[in-house]
């Protein structure tokens, strides 16, 4: 049988930093999943997702999240893709996990499935387009706030 | 996740960590004897997959399976769900309720004794060009015969025109039998179309 999984890269920052990047992603893997688990320096940040360095306004996401009062919904067009009112913290680990489908594939827009937990805080499912059917080839992590060391970084390649 | 060493640490790197994880490895989001199993990509259209002989898996020590799909359905609309039977039963043993959001405030909804599992998205005919719905789909347990056999799913969809779904769903076999099938077919359309894929993932963990 083939495993499931294979680390193609993992990152725990041993510094703070604005952002990690996985670049030259090998092609061969039916999927991608993105896991993070990420703290802040300081205060609540935004939490962006980029791929192939595309700052074009091609990232579709249709979302929602509970902060343990109330149930909110988005679906915004934006130049990356964000948690849409999701915030990471200092306060409390960030837990988000991102499957990319068919990440390789030529003739297909990139179909994201997005789930987020802040336990002190709230939860997120999200569903994301991004209109290219490029292969991806690099993704990009950043919030507007900068990760604090200790935050993990982990791209697997499903077989 | 095992704790490994002092890699990391305020006391090798005189840095202040805010995190007891700080030299560990990153979170691994499943059991790492997770194995994949098997998987139809379409060539051309087709109005279901079917996973059989499930049992096989079973006997190899797999406990649980996931399904991994990426679709599109011929549906004359940008949105379509997605259902699933088990063991090629069709009666009305089935249950599912999930929540979701197409933009608007999220909804919760759900039936009971109905025909299959549903209450997952994936995209229709008039969803932009290219575009492709995704489920993430686990059927826990799937061979004990001494409980009905749940399933857990995320799904979804995006097309900025028509607002895109995502659903976080669970869906009820209510059924002692063992596992020995999964059919998948469009709720609503008629078929899947070409390039569809839908994989099978066991995890003996």
């Amino acid at each position: 049988m083939t495993a499931k999984y294979t680390v193609i890269d993992s990152q725990v920052l041993a510094t703070s930093a604005a952002s990690v990047t996985f670049s030259s992603i090998p092609g061969g893997y039916k999927d991608l999943v993105l896991v993070t688990d990420t703290i802040t320096v300081s205060g609540a940040a935004a939490y962006y997702t980029r791929f192939n360095s595309d700052t074009g306004s091609n990232y579709s996401t249709v979302g929602m999240y509970g902060n343990g009062t109330s149930g909110v919904s988005n679906n915004t067009t934006a130049n990356y893709f964000d948690l849409q009112g999701f915030a990471i913290a200092s306060t409390s680990r960030s837990l988000v996990l991102m499957n990319i489908m068919d990440y390789s594939a030529t003739d297909k827009h990139k179909t994201v499935l997005t789930r987020a937990n802040r336990p002190d805080s709230s939860v997120y499912g999200g569903a994301g387009r991004w209109a290219n059917t490029n292969a991806i080839t690099s993704i990009a992590v950043s919030a507007s706030s900068n990760f604090a060391a200790g935050s993990t970084f982990r791209l697997l390649g499903v077989n | 996740m095992a704790n490994k060493s002092l890699q990391h640490s305020s006391l090798t790197d005189n840095i202040f960590y805010r995190s007891m994880l700080a030299g560990n490895d990153a979170y691994f989001p499943e059991f790492e004897s997770d194995d994949f199993l098997e998987e139809v990509v379409l060539s051309s259209s087709a109005s279901s997959v079917t996973f059989s002989g499930l049992a096989s898996y079973a006997t190899a020590g797999y406990k649980h399976l996931q399904i991994r799909a990426i679709s599109r359905t011929d549906r004359g609309s940008f949105s379509d769900n997605v259902s699933i039977t088990i063991n090629g039963n069709s009666g009305a043993n089935y249950s599912w309720h999930y929540l979701f959001s197409n933009s608007s405030s999220p909804i919760s909804s759900g039936s009971t004794s109905q025909n299959a599992m549903s209450g997952m998205f994936t995209a229709g005919s008039t969803a932009a060009a290219n575009a492709f719905g995704s489920l993430v789909a686990d059927f826990l347990d799937f061979n004990n015969s001494s409980t009905n056999t749940t399933m857990r799913a995320l799904s979804g969809y995006n097309d900025p025109a028509n607002t895109g779904r995502i659903a976080l769903g669970s869906g009820l076999f209510v059924n002692t039998s063992a596992v020995s099938s999964i059919a998948i077919a469009p709720r609503f359309g008629t078929n899947y179309v070409t390039g569809s894929r839908f994989s099978l993932y066991g995890s003996k963990g």
